[in-house]
């Protein structure tokens, strides 16, 4: 890091902690604290439901993806436009209605208090580990290839995102806003720099053609495949119920939209997060693409996570290691005349030629492909504690090794910026349901708005350093993104059945519905351990097995009646 | 809280779901807000800022969920093109 680096970086976070910290003054009802007075605006609500999704996790691993895997994780979101329309029919007017603080309030209103307790507690224990792991995700990358210290910039990053959350609401949504566009403008720049960093006889068209010719332009795959993690049919059915979840069901993101000032305010928010959703990772899939070109050029290193590859020279594997970085170094040039064949020959139009040298462009990835799997199978034998999997890293190093000065600096400040936003929803989330669904409603039932306030920001201070904690033990974790999401497809179809029971299912009683989560939730572990079936579906066997769990208990039951309305019923 | 239809299926939604929080909070006749566009609209007059705040015009819903749904359609359509374009 170069002196207008860290200016850059430092300046950048100074100005958005500080602005956090003065939006949050002067909050001192519970209404302003948790909901922004509910007085936003769609275009902040949009950005903020964005800049929550949009964790460091997203702009560091999803390129590293694009890279080893190719652009078809996009698929991934293909559920989320229909979700966002879903939701906004039925869930934000009753949510509005009932003028709820949590979405776990409201099952309570519907079922009763044993349905509140356990999906408010399936939400604090699986938001908990994953806001650690936004908080841990960049600071591991980041230190082991800028050679920081891992535990400060692990309490760094937390300690930076406590300033904000204790704010309140309105401070965490207001400094989204900025957070989400220097995230952004930061990829953007990454695009343009890698597209520019092509030898200059390779055009965006070739770059194109290299990308696809490997496989990393996959972006729609039509094939029916319940082993393959991502697949239109996954995308559409699964990617659809696991957004139902999170956006409906979860708390960081309810919270976000709970703060419009009317339901109007609060569905456009979610219907322009459906429409830009799918174009902005489709744009951070490519820049992944364009990077993937860029190594096709220049040479790249065996292993991207530098720290374990400067682990396992200084170890006896060291000579190992050196043959399999000379069979890197071969493959690499070889497929690099490779390409530059099969560009010509496309240039020239002999396209049985182009096929030709694209074949073997192929069969020489393949073979490097092994030898990085053995290069793999060396730093994990030297260090067993080893980061195996360098999908992370590849993002960072092409920033670090490639990028001028100054740029470096306001990539980290991106990737600081969408670290900070994702968990300061997730610490607001946390302390708003231990708040209203457990010390408001257990402890202390008489608190004022005033004492909620102050245990709010206790709550939060607690859970960043929980999460700062859970950042500290995490290890382990492969490709980032996708450990989140598998972690959260493993509670998020249980709890989305339990909603869908206490909106469309109005016979069905609190005993009926804990009863089918569990049932639900047990469905999802057996599948999880004795079956390959991908992680999107989970989310489909969680409520689907949970929802007719809970229809058959009831009918063992005593019949109910609806406490409060689902949809389109009247109150009772 | 109040008594109409969810929001959900039901005519009542517009109203709740647009400017209910201003006009409509306190009954269910005509918002005085609504009777004051009104009455600009007859006289063909520009509408007085706070009338302007207190109606704004509540979206096509039905449209809205079919843009996103045809920008959705669109996207995968263009994305399986350019996955066969480069394949």
């Amino acid at each position: 890091m170069r002196p207008v680096d860290w200016i850059v970086l430092i300046g950048t976070l100074v100005t958005i902690v500080s602005y956090g910290v003065w939006k949050g003054r002067h909050r001192k009802n519970l209404d302003g604290y948790l909901l922004a007075g509910r007085q936003l605006q769609w275009p902040t609500i949009a950005l903020s439901i964005m800049a929550t999704q949009a964790s460091a996790i997203t702009f560091l691993s999803t390129p590293g993806q694009a890279y080893a895997d190719g652009m078809r994780f996009v698929q991934f979101y293909l559920g989320l436009p229909i979700a966002m329309i879903l939701l906004a029919i039925v869930a934000v007017p009753i949510y509005h209605r009932l003028k709820v603080y949590t979405a776990y309030e409201y099952l309570e209103t519907r079922f009763g208090p044993k349905t509140r307790v356990v999906t408010a507690s399936l939400f604090l224990a699986q938001r908990g580990v994953s806001t650690g792991l936004t908080v841990y995700a960049p600071a591991v990358i980041v230190s082991l290839l800028l050679g920081w210290n891992i535990h400060v910039t692990n309490i760094g990053i937390g300690l930076l995102v406590i300033a904000i959350t204790v704010g309140g609401t309105k401070a965490v949504s207001r400094t989204h806003v900025h957070q989400l566009l220097i995230a952004l403008a930061g990829m953007a720049v990454a695009l343009t720099i890698a597209i520019r960093s092509l030898p200059t006889d390779v055009s965006l068209f070739d770059a194109l053609h290299v990308a696809g010719k490997m496989g990393r332009l996959n972006v729609i795959d039509f094939s029916f495949d319940l082993k393959t993690p991502y697949n239109f049919w996954s995308g559409i059915i699964g990617g659809t119920l696991l957004m139902l979840s999170y956006f409906g069901c979860d708390q960081s993101q309810v919270q976000r939209y709970l703060t419009g000032e009317t339901v109007q305010q609060s569905r456009l928010g979610l219907l322009i997060n459906g429409m830009i959703k799918v174009p902005m990772q489709f744009f951070i899939l490519f820049v992944g693409a364009m990077v993937f070109v860029f190594f096709q050029f220049t040479a790249p290193p065996l292993f991207f996570n530098s720290a374990a590859q400067n682990k396992v020279v200084k170890t006896r594997f060291a000579s190992q290691y050196a043959a399999l970085e000379q069979t890197h170094a071969a493959t690499f040039a070889s497929k690099r005349n490779g390409m530059r064949e099969m560009l010509a020959a496309m240039h020239s139009g002999d396209n049985v030629r182009a096929a030709a040298a694209a074949f073997r462009v192929r069969a020489l990835q393949s073979i490097d492909a092994d030898t990085h799997k053995a290069a793999a199978a060396l730093i994990a034998k030297a260090d067993p504690a080893a980061d195996t999997n360098d999908t992370n890293y590849v993002f960072l190093s092409f920033v670090i090794g490639f990028f001028p000065a100054g740029v470096v600096g306001l990539l980290l400040a991106a990737i600081f910026c969408a670290a900070m936003s994702a968990t300061a929803s997730g610490l607001n989330a946390l302390s708003s349901t231990s708040v209203v669904d457990v010390y408001r409603r257990f402890i202390s039932c008489d608190a004022n708005d005033r004492d909620c306030v102050r245990m709010s920001k206790m709550l939060t201070v607690f859970w960043g350093l929980v999460s700062i904690g859970v950042g500290e033990f995490a290890s382990h974790v492969g490709s980032l993104i996708e450990a989140v999401n598998r972690f959260g497809s493993f509670f998020y179809g249980t709890i989305l059945g339990v909603f869908v029971l206490a909106f469309f299912f109005s016979k069905v009683g609190d005993v009926a519905a804990v009863s089918g989560a569990v049932v639900g939730q047990i469905a999802v572990a057996l599948c999880a351990i004795f079956t390959n079936t991908a992680y999107l579906w989970w989310n489909a066997v969680g409520c689907v097995v949970g929802v007719l769990a809970a229809l058959v208990i009831q009918t063992f039951l005593p019949g109910v009646g609806s406490r409060v309305s689902g949809v389109g019923e009247a109150e009772t | 809280m109040r008594t109409r239809g969810s929001g959900v299926g039901s005519r009542g939604s517009s109203r709740e779901s647009g400017t209910g929080s201003r006009g409509s909070e306190t009954g269910n006749g005509p918002d005085a807000a609504d009777l004051l566009a009104t009455t600009d609209n007859l006289a063909g007059s520009a509408p007085t800022p706070d009338t302007r705040h207190a109606t704004p015009a509540e979206p096509n819903w039905p449209l809205l969920y079919t843009v996103v749904l045809a920008e959705l359609v669109t996207l995968i359509v263009a994305f399986y093109a350019f996955t066969k374009a480069f394949a």
